[in-house]
């Protein structure tokens, strides 16, 4: 990415179809190992008609999105906001566009506006990001 | 940009402990994460991916209690509402040793569109390096709705 304006849409990237594995491999490297998404008789009595994603691991696919376009270092705020559920078997699309670029010292601060969409739904999560671009000398 | 949330008065601490930053569980978090190829899986002491802070909870004290078991939330009436991260200009890289502290902040009521109470308990942990400096913050907002969701 050369030049950089606000409105700018994001190249997407398409996941999944998310499967049960995903799912249990996330909580397995996250730590959060909640029933409710992999024990499918107790997703059933909370009133579910089944289990769903944890909400991190697309919020983790949209993180991931960004690190592969502006590189890890230079992410400086990642927030996210839950929508939607996420259910095994969903195809998700990550897409955003760079809503804002601010000068600083040491390069240009962007705000992106990202979300990631189930494609036989709605929107599952957004997430507001800042991402330093360095200036590059020369 | 975003700035560190300060810590006041009014917040409680629910707990403090430490925590490394593993090359092994980094890579495992970035797989589990859409990660395919990059310095995550390649470099030694690469920058931790933006939400691998989360995993911060297998560091916990076993004895410590979730935000929301703290704050007494009902588990079967809970919303995970939003979650951020904040860094500053130092990288968090594996091999690092990082101080945690997480705290609580004066809960919220506020009444939903429905009519029904909406109760939001905002839990911040700080990320300190070894020299004292906070290289990082989570802030996660649970909310507890009236009914269930």
């Amino acid at each position: 990415m050369s030049e950089v304006t606000p409105g700018q849409r994001l190249p997407e990237r398409v996941i999944g179809p998310v499967s049960k594995t995903d799912i249990i491999r996330y909580q397995g490297a996250s730590g959060d190992f909640h029933p409710l998404h992999h024990d499918e008789e107790f997703a059933r009595s909370a009133g579910f008609p089944g289990v769903f994603a944890v909400g991190m691991l697309h919020a983790g696919y949209l993180a991931t999105y960004c690190v592969e376009q502006f590189g890890a270092q230079n992410v400086r705020r990642f927030q996210v906001r839950f929508r939607e559920q996420v259910w095994p078997g969903d195809t998700l699309i990550c897409s955003g566009a760079v809503s804002s670029v601010t000068a600083r010292d040491n390069g240009d601060l962007l705000t992106l506006d990202l979300a990631v969409t189930r494609r036989t739904g709605g929107v599952a999560a957004t997430a507001v990001v800042d991402v330093l671009r360095p200036r590059v000398e020369g | 940009m975003a700035q560190f949330i300060a810590e006041t008065e009014q917040d409680v601490c629910v707990s403090e402990f430490t925590m490394t930053v593993e090359l092994g569980k980094l890579r495992e978090f970035a797989r589990a994460t859409g990660y395919t190829a990059g310095p995550i899986l390649e470099e030694p002491h690469p920058v931790i991916h933006p939400t691998f802070l989360t995993s911060m909870v297998f560091w916990q004290p076993p004895e410590a209690k979730l935000p929301h078991e703290y704050l007494g939330f009902a588990e079967h009436r809970i919303l995970h509402g939003e979650q951020e991260y904040i860094f500053g200009d130092l990288p968090i890289r594996a091999g690092d040793v990082l101080s945690v502290r997480v705290r609580l902040l004066p809960i919220i009521v506020k009444r939903g569109r429905r009519g029904g109470e909406m109760t939001f308990g905002t839990a911040v942990t700080d990320f300190r390096n070894p020299a004292g400096r906070i290289v990082a913050q989570a802030k996660t907002t649970i909310i507890e709705t009236e009914d269930a969701p």
